[in-house]
């Protein structure tokens, strides 16, 4: 049965094998699903994948592990000031290359809180961008005319196109 | 192998949950971005979003200033009514000095009672 083990191996997408501990897990909806359902007992050898690449799921796994005891247990104010901190320490990571992994894993895992933090983070860090350094980030084109851009820029002076 | 974010295609729904969470400044800066963004942005529906989550999240409203020299503004929260944040003075809001009490608020607009002595109009 799934309750007699403490944790369970995951596949990445990469095809790397992941332990992650039950109670940590049970913070994802689509991972408790799979404790429910798979066998996780010595003897069965089916070990589930997750569509998530190596370098996210280590980040996630570390993110689920954190949180789980406050999770589980609930938490005294200062251990949800300690987490905070946590958490802003855990999202100064490679932001620009894996920030947006974590956000479509934490929407793909079901994962509320580690998708808002993500969320909040890349507003952080988009607000203060370029119109031109937010295209490049989400791969899009100007598909304005100059026509269009002009009358954009009177009726909207603090629109930049640069 | 793992693909770099150089590569990533961010789903829409995430990139407006994004957006949800930006500051006006910001997002009037964005409707230069595309004419999908600009659609997006100028919507009723993605207004009436951002309006609900900025005031969920943030529900601080500028209230009073004590004192005519203070280099502070205190804003008051909308959710707490005691509470109250010591924020760098705004000169902007100089104009509610005069505000005794608040009464209500509606999207933004606000009702206020106004202290009318004289000797603070001017």
């Amino acid at each position: 049965m799934s309750s007699s083990v403490e944790a369970i191996t995951v596949l990445s997408s990469d095809g790397d094998e992941f332990k992650i501990t039950v109670s940590a897990a049970k913070l994802s909806k689509p991972l408790n699903w799979m404790l429910e359902d798979v066998c996780f007992s010595d003897d069965c050898d089916e070990v589930p994948t997750i569509e998530v690449n190596s370098k996210t799921l280590v980040k996630v796994i570390e993110y689920c592990e954190k949180h789980a005891p406050r999770a589980n247990s609930g938490a005294s104010d200062s251990d949800a000031e300690e987490l905070k901190k946590w958490d802003i320490e855990f999202m100064k990571m490679d932001v620009k290359d894996i920030l947006f992994h974590i956000l479509m894993a934490a929407n793909y895992l079901h994962m509320e809180g580690l998708y808002d933090l993500a969320c909040q983070t890349a507003a952080d860090l988009m607000k203060g961008m370029t119109v031109s350094q937010i295209r490049k980030i989400f791969h899009i084109k100007n598909d304005f005319s100059s026509e269009e851009q002009e009358q954009l820029r009177r009726q909207h002076p603090g629109c930049s196109f640069d | 192998m793992a693909t770099g974010g150089n590569n990533l295609y961010v789903p829409r729904e995430i990139i407006i949950e994004i957006l949800r969470r930006l500051p006006v400044k910001s997002l009037v800066r964005f409707r230069a971005v595309c004419k999908d963004w600009r659609n997006l942005l100028k919507s009723p529906s993605f207004i009436k979003e951002h309006y609900h989550h900025s005031t969920h999240k943030n529900p601080l409203l500028v209230f009073d200033v004590y004192n005519r020299n203070s280099i502070y503004s205190l804003l008051c929260s909308l959710r707490y009514e005691k509470e109250t944040v010591k924020a760098e003075r705004i000169l902007e809001m100089d104009s509610l000095r005069r505000v005794r009490r608040l009464i209500g608020s509606s999207n933004g607009l606000l009702c206020v009672a106004l202290d009318c002595k004289k000797d603070d109009t001017a």
